[in-house]
């Protein structure tokens, strides 16, 4: 054995072994340092922790800069570390984020200034709350003290049961003046006997009541030996009787109820403030308390017009546009402006035919928002479908494709845009005769203010009609004459109806602007060239 | 008045206060932070642009600098890029637009710059140093800096021309706003 062993010993001084031996050292060594890399690098780590946690994350806002994985946090992570590296206290680089985004960045506010309100006012209410508790056990314990005690007069308890068994007529004035408590004990028997109240609710009940009776009797026994004797101070009544007692602890119990509720309520409030993040761009706050962001976790109503707006967006893509038109509207009567409510509307009335109101809604949300490419692609559309304005549906969807960055989406808007330049130009080529054009003329003798003040009516009806509705009408409001005119088929009263001739072409200065009213002395005129037919141009309609 | 009068009024003046305060908290929007640069010196950094030249901002000193913080994937920023393109095409010597890139890919933001033609300087800011110098959150965010060297006007978000000419015009006088201006913006990554 020990042979070996002196081997072992002798091939450990042979070169090879001292090669490992070498090895193993400078493996060790390398591990150390690492080892004391790692400490600091871990103690550096732990420092910039510390300062992220204090900072408020300028995207995601309800989360530090330590917690939060959005980009601009890890760079500000970054920011933090090399301060720290550069020798700057944790002091100074709180100080630097501050100075470059106020107050606002620090999720704790500094206790200096208007700031001290937040950090005071806790601890004031908290000293509030507790001198209310103390002053409340104070009471409390006051009124115990007064309550009758354990073992009670049996003399006078033996007179309380003898009335209550008695009843009413027997008891003496004194006691007449205390019924109420009798009255009670009587009811309470009566209770027990008709099997209303258990045993022991009967018992400890009783025990009460005779009590409160014992104390009230003896307290008139003391009254009436102080107006015995006159110099005695007036004793102070201060003991409440049963049924104030009860309606205070009434009071106590419904104040009890309204703070639950108050608790409960703020804790769903909050709770459905809060939500995961769902996209870069996204908040976990908002929607629910601030209406910001684009869907919280609330559930829609008439007060949560972001968990509404997500609604009618599914209801929208399913194309259950029964669903999705209440949940827009819930939007819109929070917010009538709001853009993408409005753009829904506008696709939801353009798929049912309105293009008026659809267009009126798409205006609403470009109005709020003129870049809101779910507006300006629903307007494109419906102007290009409904053939109305195809210049207009190419101006809205050139818009779109200069927001919309490379891909399929905007390939499809481009697609599109060439579409319209087609029909665009057809009517270039097609024939003319769609429209009447010309001008009206106001005839010397008539004043020009009271022209600029009016709406000038170009009516056109059909050939042979004198009245009924007219096929279409232009309406110009304050015309300087001559007004040239131009009407067609976008001119029409009814929908979908054809601008067609042969028409009769009339022309009306409404003085007050309301076409059913007809003030004396308007000017007015009939075209000589009657009927007229689309197509017709150079038209000359004299106001008289 | 009566002590049960006094009692009332005093409780409601306390819940109303409470509500005003819970209301007050309610309807401000949590996202909007204001800015305590303007008014004061533009911190100074320098940028290597996308043709490779270097600027430093303290050698602007003099000119009138319009600073822009935008990325390829906003649409506000493409919303006003040929707004700014024409506004900075009007500019004379004195005025310099310099167009920093942030949180971006370098081929999406020279996309961006031959999609929409953009002249003026522009150059990205890889670790977001000079973006939190200058307190950005949404963009794009444009700062307007006096040939003194102090930042005049804040706009988050796409910049109407008008107001970029009325601005300029202040930057060059240096004439700070006392408000910072608000547009369509995205919140930044």
């Amino acid at each position: 054995m020990r042979f070996r062993r002196n081997e072992e010993k002798a091939r450990l001084g042979e070169p090879g072994c001292r090669r490992v031996r070498d090895v193993l050292a400078v493996i060790g060594a390398l591990l150390l340092t690492f080892s004391v890399h790692a400490r600091a690098d871990q103690e550096l780590e732990d420092r910039v922790r510390a300062i992220a946690s204090e900072l408020r994350c300028v995207v995601c806002q309800n989360l530090s800069v330590a917690d939060s994985p959005a980009e601009m946090a890890v760079q500000m992570r970054g920011i933090v570390r090399e301060q720290l590296q550069a020798g700057k206290t944790p002091d100074e680089v709180r100080a630097y984020f501050v100075s470059k985004y106020g107050e606002w960045v620090l999720l704790a506010p500094t206790a200096q200034g208007f700031n001290l309100t937040v950090w005071i006012l806790p601890f004031v209410v908290l000293l509030a709350g507790l001198a209310f508790a103390a002053w409340f056990l104070h009471r409390w314990s006051r009124r115990r003290a007064r309550e009758p005690e354990d073992h009670p007069d049996p003399e006078l308890l033996e007179r309380v049961r003898a009335a209550v068994a008695a009843g009413d007529e027997t008891a003496d004035s004194t006691e007449s003046a205390r019924l109420p408590i009798y009255q009670d004990l009587r009811e309470l028997e009566f209770d027990h006997q008709a099997g209303k109240l258990s045993d022991a609710d009967y018992e400890s009940l009783k025990q009460r009541y005779e009590r409160q009776a014992v104390e009230l009797l003896r307290e008139a026994g003391a009254a009436a030996a102080v107006v015995r004797q006159p110099d005695a101070r007036e004793p102070e009544m201060t003991e409440p009787t049963p049924s104030r007692w009860s309606k205070r602890s009434w009071m106590m119990a419904g104040g009890a109820a309204l703070l639950l509720a108050g608790g409960v309520t703020l804790g769903l409030l909050l709770g459905q403030s809060l939500r995961p993040r769902t996209s870069p761009e996204d908040s976990i706050t908002g929607d629910f308390l601030t209406g910001t962001g684009p869907g919280g976790i609330g559930q829609p109503g008439a007060s949560n017009p972001a968990a509404a707006l997500r609604q009618g967006q599914e209801a929208f893509q399913r194309k259950d546009f029964k669903a999705a038109i209440p949940a827009f509207q819930t939007v819109l009567r929070h917010d009538s402006g709001h853009p993408a409510a409005n753009a829904y509307m506008g696709m939801i009335l353009a798929q049912a035919g309105h293009v008026d109101a659809a267009l009126e809604a798409l205006d609403r949300a470009l109005a709020r928002t003129p870049n809101f490419p779910l507006a300006l692609w629903a307007k494109g559309m419906v102007l290009f479908q409904d053939g109305r304005d195809p210049a207009g549906a190419r101006e809205h969807l050139e818009r779109l494709e200069y927001l919309l960055p490379e891909g399929e989406q905007r390939n499809a808007v481009r697609d599109l845009i060439a579409r319209i330049g087609e029909q665009v130009r057809e009517p270039a080529g097609a024939p003319v005769e769609a429209r009447i054009e010309g001008t009206v003329e106001l005839e010397a003798g008539h004043a020009a203010e009271t022209a600029a003040q009016g709406v000038l009516y170009i009516v056109a009806r059909p050939a042979g009609a004198r009245s009924g509705p007219p096929l279409a009408v232009k309406r110009v409001v304050a015309p300087a004459f001559p007004v040239a005119f131009s009407l067609g088929p976008g001119d029409v009263m009814i929908q979908g109806t054809a601008f067609e001739g042969p028409l009769n072409l009339t022309a009306r200065l409404d003085s007050d602007g309301d076409p059913l009213t007809r003030e004396p002395g308007e000017p007015a005129g009939v075209y000589d060239g009657n009927p007229v037919s689309p197509g017709a141009r150079n038209v000359v309609v004299k106001l008289r | 008045m009566s002590p049960a009068a006094r009692r009332l009024l005093l409780t409601l003046m306390a819940v109303g206060a409470l509500v005003i305060l819970l209301g007050y908290g309610f309807y401000r929007d949590p996202r909007y932070i204001p800015s305590p640069l303007v008014g004061n010196p533009a911190p100074d950094f320098s940028l290597t642009l996308f043709d490779g030249r270097e600027v430093r901002l303290s050698e602007l000193r003099g000119k009138t600098v319009m600073l822009d913080f935008w990325a390829s994937w906003c649409l506000p920023c493409r919303a006003e890029a040929r707004d700014l393109e024409a506004a900075w095409k009007r500019q004379g010597d004195d005025v310099v637009f310099l167009g920093i890139n942030i949180q971006d890919k370098e081929a999406d933001a020279r996309k961006f710059i031959e999609e929409f033609g953009i002249t003026f300087a522009n150059g990205p800011d890889p670790d977001g140093k000079i973006a939190v110098d200058y307190g950005v959150w949404g963009i794009p965010e444009a700062f307007f800096v006096s040939p003194a060297g102090r930042i005049t006007y804040k706009h988050v978000g796409a910049i109407p021309p008008a107001v970029l000419a009325t601005k300029l015009e202040d930057a060059r006088r240096d004439r700070a706003s006392a408000e910072s201006g608000r547009g369509e913006h995205q919140t930044i990554r």
